[in-house]
């Protein structure tokens, strides 16, 4: 074993190992291997040499521009020469200094290019914070899986403590970084819009990075990812079987799916997407629901698969990447590259448009978990067979992730294909919700209830995500924020309540809301929240994605709209049945709630605990929307940017310097994309 | 630089509104927190909780009201700000509050006809979801009359609607899940209207699909002393007492600026924001300025290169890009006509299934589908005021949403003037009915379509007027009604007799008359040919209601009142929050006969309707192409034949959720489909 991590060990450092510089024409000194690390406010220096025989004119400029803002605006580089403008003379010196000036984003990871003789050299620069939070990302992402081994260490009796523990402490650290996020930074700000940034080289001839950052479409789903997980564990005092190994899953899960969203690079968010489903599964399993466990694992498994090859389709085309450290990946990976990469050259693949394959792909991993109509029924079977907290995990990040990666890979990285499905995409999301809804209205079982209404958000965000609209994809931000929340919350409750009258079918429950109004209140609140309704957590971001898909999907906004209204129907009924109308006598009599007096329970004390505060967010997202739309503003605007991008009388393009331009276009291999052009702010005809 | 066409409308800030809106939430909230407990304090705060909230609704809006009076003529608002909710692009969702002469009336209206609804449910035992509901109504239905753009709207109706179905569940169970689908299916609808509408505004909707505006967006200002009325520019001698504001001394004007809610503005390139809006009448100095409006994160800033203040005038600044606000659309829709056959005037009403013709599509299917909601959960209501009260109001909100659109587009709208005179068929239907109780609702229906058909020919003032008169007049009756079935009440023979003569022509009811005629006269266009039918349809339906009601009914002295002492028996007083309801809502009959002979005292130009004229100005324009106005009323009348054979309508048979319809079948094949694709899934079948 000790060989083998050995072995292990000295690959990796082999593989992390930069390229040896070739014989240049010019040297630079005082530049460490890692490059230069400068902190905000200060100013770091590196000296280039002339270690040719002739004169050599030699310039250093950050690698960014007005046109391509890949460093914040307040990074500055400036050459120092004895003769500024002059050949540096053989033997002769320049300094170069770069500053970091206070500004909106504290941390970046950048390049300045030296150029001289017709060769480039790159100096990785990275700018950061003064003292802490520097690694508050990578933090946020190994937690859970800390919490995971502290689980299983613990044992069966104290698991719960842990994992609870571990989340708590990881939820902590995510509203940390909500309370360092600056809402209003987005790409013309540098860093392409992403904060919080950490970056490093994970594997060098894969080219990948441990490159994390967040943005207005990745915070607010991590809080909300973090607060289920944190509620699901909180509530897994009633797991009898294995508990400490259903806590340890639940906890990679949620790691894994924390990892998914605030990854940069795809092989991360690949990575954490596939550990976040399986775990789901492996969490289902352990806790005593095999057959339920093997669906969700297939579920699991052909959506991550569908993903991997996807990236892996992605990163073949994307031509070569600059890593961190100034060397050059042949592929590239980080979203951060492949937003300046067209992958629309190239043979099609199987008769298609490569960047169609690609997104196909990406499609079938978000709607198998998201999930959309007729692709739900795994959601209905967890909550039939599986504990009632063991069933919010999958329910959790299932259509978090599927929401998130569709928007997220198909906007940044496959802008092309995005406009070319969209009139399918919208068709296929209209009628799905739809389908969805007339389900829901004639569904029997509380399980398929919420299956369905969840099918219907999935068909919804499936029709924000078709709209190109920054209205719309911002909705899909706010759909699954919402969803994330609502779904594992009306799982719980639902399938707890039905637990405890022994029967799902909606015709014999009753009166939940009569014996414990706290409990029947909170379902109530889920309920409505996924139905959409006013008031409630599902409701702007509904609006705001069938509003958004207005312009372009006229018949398919209907449709979605329809879609809705029929779900809102459902629950209404369901409500009515399940919370507000009195026990029926058969379910008062039944020794299913003798024990209770004839009504149900109220609430536990753990109940309370966590399902309050879950039922209160979706409130307040529904008076306060702005909670989410502030954070998720600036990032649809620049998803819808990619995706839609502005007619010609919409925009003003930024006057680039034409040398760096050209200079980004040569270093990033076959970019054909126009490099990203900006709304200049206030235009004025 | 677009210029404005018509007036600009003078604002005053009024933090009021607010608190109308604010009330009844915070009541729901207080129904719930003592729902539970029990004694004299649960019924004392109960009784407060019904009575309070829309007790400020009214007093609030008829304060409104008067202040709205004190003001110059002109389109005049009371503005009671905005919260922002996103703006993204130029998609800005806030929901801000304004009170103006076209949602004045009904509100005050609604707010006594769900005082009186309170009161009844408070006679009738006190149960708090009930009045918890009906605040829920209170808030929803003067959120949808006082917002001041589509965001509101939509919100408003769609909390209308969830209340209107929960207070109904529980006085009738079974009709929670018949109400809640044409509920939803309403506020799906005009949630796609103002959307619809808000794209219209921000591109053509062509065959070839959405274009865009492509041109650079840009803000215009409004500049002059002809945008403030006389008495409050600058060169005035005379000191009016009635200004809303300081007026500015010396070389000082005012700005105002009532779009985009939270955008700081800052002029002349100062560090600090000169203010944020919204804003009215804010000093500046006179002169030359230039200033920067940052939106916020989503959406650009925008720059206004240079406007010019004159002294002692008010400059409102109004931003011309696509929007959410009515206020802000109206002037969009009027600025932008200037620029001939491609301004947004044009193209809202450009012969394509889209910007307009698809809003008002959809802005009258949420119509109806409120409307019917609203009419099921009277008809179901066993308590008679409440039943009144809340039939009423279905009509009023009804007429008020296609008021405000229409007042917002201008110009005259064929299509919606012939769906109107269809709705208008329920006359028919009330001839056909010889049950008084049913006859009255549908003639309000009718007079409702009347209302449609009067507003969207051009005059939206006097549309919702029209329906707001018939509904209070035939939420008396039917109050008087129920009170001489029960014997219960001494006025229902004086109720009946005002609100049926209120329901035709004769007086109290002149302002159904005149506003009817002047509706009818103001037109003159093609839609008023759907005006004359709707209005003959109506008065066709007044008619039944006079037959249909039974002589003694109106005439016959009542037996004495059950809650008289009796021998040995004590039944309590009305308490007096009760009975000062009652008279509030008794006295509508005589709101109405005076609003309506304020509008009669010249056909030609009574008060009322220049008020009427004036809330809106009109913007005469195109109409709907003939192809989708035949499509449209082919279709309205196949649904007014489907709910002629079910006679859902008010007695609310709109129809269960019955498992052999259609809808049921194909919802039931939708699972089918998932219980396929279940089992090609790995894993045994779990149930």
């Amino acid at each position: 074993m000790r060989h083998f991590v050995a072995v292990v060990a000295a690959l990796l450092a082999l593989l992390t190992l930069p390229r040896a510089a070739s014989a240049d024409p010019f040297a630079l000194r005082d530049v460490p291997a890692t490059g230069l690390d400068l902190v905000v406010g200060a100013t770091v220096g590196f000296t280039i040499a002339n270690t040719s025989d002739k004169p050599l004119v030699v310039k250093a400029r950050a690698l960014t521009s007005d046109a391509d803002p890949r460093l914040p605006g307040s990074v500055t580089v400036t050459t120092e020469a004895r003769n500024p403008g002059a050949p540096l003379d053989p033997g002769g010196t320049a300094r170069v200094t770069v500053r970091f000036s206070p500004g909106k984003s504290d941390r970046f990871h950048g390049f300045v290019a030296v150029e001289g003789e017709g060769v480039t050299r790159l100096v990785a620069i990275h700018g950061r914070p003064p003292t802490q939070y520097a690694h508050l990302l990578s933090l946020l992402v190994l937690l859970p899986f800390l919490g995971a081994a502290a689980a299983l260490a613990l044992g069966d009796r104290s698991a719960r403590l842990g994992a609870t523990t571990a989340l708590s402490g990881t939820l902590a650290i995510a509203l940390v970084a909500a309370g360092r996020f600056v809402p209003g930074l987005g790409r013309a700000d540098g860093n392409d819009g992403f904060q919080l940034v950490e970056r490093a080289v994970l594997v060098r001839p894969l080219g990948v990075e441990w490159y994390l950052g967040v943005d207005g479409a990745s915070l607010p789903l991590v809080v909300s990812v973090l607060a289920a997980g944190l509620a699901a564990c909180a509530l897994s005092g009633a797991v009898t079987q294995a508990p400490a190994r259903f806590l340890a899953a639940a906890q990679i899960a949620v790691g894994g799916a924390v990892l998914a969203l605030v990854g940069v690079d795809l092989a991360l968010v690949a990575g954490g997407f596939a550990l976040a489903l399986v775990c789901s599964a492996l969490a289902v399993t352990v806790a005593g629901a095999p057959s339920s466990g093997r669906r969700v694992m297939f579920v699991a498994v052909a959506a991550s698969v569908a993903l991997a090859l996807a990236v892996v389709l992605i990163s073949s085309r994307g031509g070569s990447s600059m890593l961190v450290d100034g060397s050059s990946s042949p592929r590239a990976l980080a979203l951060t590259s492949l937003m300046r990469v067209s992958l629309v050259k190239g043979a099609p693949m199987l008769g298609l448009p490569f960047p169609a394959l690609a997104l196909l792909l990406v499609l079938v991993a978000s709607v198998l978990v998201l999930p959309v109509t007729p692709l739900s029924s795994w959601l209905a079977d967890v909550l039939d067979e599986a504990p009632p907290s063991v069933a919010m995990i999958p329910l959790a990040l299932g259509p978090a992730l599927g929401a998130y990666v569709l928007v997220r890979i198909g906007s940044f990285a496959l802008p092309e294909a995005m406009a070319w499905a969209a009139t399918g995409l919208a068709a296929f999301g209209a009628m799905s919700a739809l389908v969805a809804g007339l389900g829901a209205l004639a569904a029997t079982r509380a399980s398929q209830l919420v299956a369905r209404l969840a099918a219907v958000h999935g068909g919804v965000v499936l029709l924000g995500a078709a709209s190109l609209t920054a209205t719309g994809l911002l909705g899909v931000l706010a759909s699954a924020v919402a969803f994330t929340l609502a779904l594992p919350l009306a799982g719980y409750l639902v399938a707890s309540a039905c637990a405890r009258a022994r029967t799902f079918e909606l015709a014999e429950l009753g009166g939940i809301g009569r014996g414990a109004p706290l409990g029947g209140g909170a379902l109530a609140i889920a309920l409505a929240a996924l139905a959409g309704a006013p008031g409630f957590g599902g409701f702007w971001g509904a609006v705001l994605s069938v509003q958004g898909v207005i312009p372009s999907q006229r018949l398919a906004a209907v449709g979605a709209a329809l879609a809705l209204a029929l779900a809102a129907g459902a629950c209404g009924r369901s409500l009515l049945r399940a919370v507000v109308s009195p026990v029926p006598d058969r379910l008062a009599k039944s020794v299913a709630l003798e024990a209770f007096g004839g009504r149900f329970p109220e609430l536990t004390r753990a109940e309370r605990v966590a399902v309050v505060p879950l039922a209160l967010l979706l409130l307040a997202l529904g008076f306060a929307p702005r909670l989410v739309f502030s954070v998720g503003e600036r990032t649809a605007l620049d998803m819808a940017a990619f995706v839609n991008p502005p007619g010609p009388g919409q925009i003003v393009r930024a006057d680039a310097p034409a040398a760096t331009l050209a200079l980004l276009e040569r270093l990033s291999g076959n970019r054909t994309r126009p490099a990203f052009v900006g709304w200049r702010k206030g235009c004025v005809s | 630089m677009p210029v404005l066409a018509g007036p600009l409308p003078l604002v005053v800030l009024s933090r009021l509104l607010a608190l109308a809106v604010l009330a009844p939430l915070v009541a729901v909230a207080l129904s719930f927190l003592f729902a539970r407990a029990t004694g004299e304090r649960r019924a004392r705060v109960l009784a407060w909780c019904a009575y309070v909230p829309a007790g400020i609704l009214l007093v609030t809006t008829l304060l409104g009201l008067v202040e709205l009076g004190s003001l110059p003529p002109g389109y005049k608002q009371l503005f009671g700000g905005a919260v922002l909710l996103t703006r993204i692009g130029s998609y800005d969702a806030s929901i801000g509050l304004a009170l103006d002469g076209l949602s004045g009336p009904p509100l005050a209206l609604v707010a006594a006809l769900l005082l009186a609804a309170q009161a009844a449910t408070v006679r009738a035992g006190s149960r708090a979801g009930v009045i918890a509901a009906t605040n829920g109504l209170v808030t929803g239905a003067s959120l949808a009359l006082v917002a001041d753009g589509t965001t509101g709207l939509t919100l408003g109706l769609a909390i209308t609607s969830i209340s209107i179905v929960a207070l109904v569940g529980q006085v009738d169970a079974t009709s929670w899940a018949r109400l809640s689908l044409p509920g939803a299916l309403a506020v799906a609808a005009i949630a796609l209207s103002a959307g619809a509408l808000f794209w219209g505004s921000a591109g053509s909707f062509t065959r070839e699909g959405f274009v865009p505006d492509a041109r650079v967006r840009f803000s215009s200002v409004d500049a002059g002393s002809k945008v403030l009325p006389r008495g409050l520019r600058g060169d005035d001698d005379d000191d009016d007492d009635r200004q809303p504001n300081k007026r500015p001394k010396g070389q000082q004007g005012t700005i105002s600026l009532l779009s985009a809610p939270g955008a700081r503005l800052f002029v002349d390139n100062q560090a600090a924001p000169f203010a944020t809006a919204p804003f009215v009448r804010k000093p500046i100095s006179a002169g030359g300025h230039s200033a920067r409006l940052v939106l916020g994160d989503g959406a650009d800033d925008v720059d206004l290169v240079g406007f010019k203040v004159l002294a002692g005038a008010d400059t409102t600044l109004s931003l011309f890009v696509p929007a959410t606000s009515f206020r802000d659309l109206a002037l969009l829709v009027r600025a932008r006509d200037l620029e001939g056959p491609l301004g947004v005037g044009s193209r809202l009403r450009a012969p394509v299934p889209g910007g307009s013709v698809l809003s008002w599509v959809l802005a009258l299917a949420a119509v109806a589908g409120l409307f019917l909601t609203m009419a099921g959960a009277a008809a179901r209501d066993p308590e008679p005021g409440r039943r009144a009260a809340i039939l009423a109001s279905a009509a009023v909100v009804s007429a008020y949403v296609v008021g405000r659109l229409a007042g917002t587009l201008g110009g005259e709208a064929v299509a919606p003037a012939v769906i109107g005179a269809v709705l208008s068929l329920a006359g028919l239907v009330a001839w056909r009915t010889a049950d008084p109780e049913d006859a009255v609702p549908w003639t309000v229906a009718a007079h409702a379509g009347a209302g449609i058909a009067i507003a969207s020919a051009g005059s939206p003032a006097v549309g919702v007027f029209h329906t707001m008169t018939a509904a209070a007049a035939g939420a008396v009756v039917l109050w008087g009604l129920a009170a001489a079935r029960d014997r219960s009440d001494s006025r229902a023979p004086m109720l009946i007799r005002a609100g049926a003569m209120a329901l035709g022509v004769v007086p109290p009811g002149a302002g159904v008359t005149w506003t009817a005629l002047e509706g009818l006269r103001t037109t003159g266009g093609e839609a008023s040919v759907a005006v004359a039918v709707a209005l003959l349809l109506s008065f066709v339906g007044a008619a039944a209601c006079w037959r249909a009601i039974p002589p003694d009914a109106s005439a016959a002295p009542p037996e004495p009142p059950k809650n008289r002492k009796k021998k040995g028996v004590v039944v309590e007083e009305p308490p007096s929050p009760q009975a000062l309801a009652r008279v509030v809502a008794t006295g509508l009959a005589p709101i109405a006969a005076v609003l309506g002979l304020l509008g009669s005292t010249s056909i030609i130009e009574g008060p009322m309707v220049r008020l009427a004229r004036s809330a809106i100005p009109g913007d005469p324009g195109g109409s709907a192409p003939a192809g989708t106005v035949a499509v449209l009323a082919v279709g309205l009348a196949v649904l007014a034949a489907l709910a002629w054979s079910r006679r859902s309508l008010p007695h609310g048979t709109m129809g269960p959720f019955d498992p052999t319809t259609l809808l049921a079948r194909a919802g039931e094949a939708a699972n089918a489909l998932e219980a396929a694709v279940s089992r090609l899934l790995p894993g045994g079948r779990v149930r």
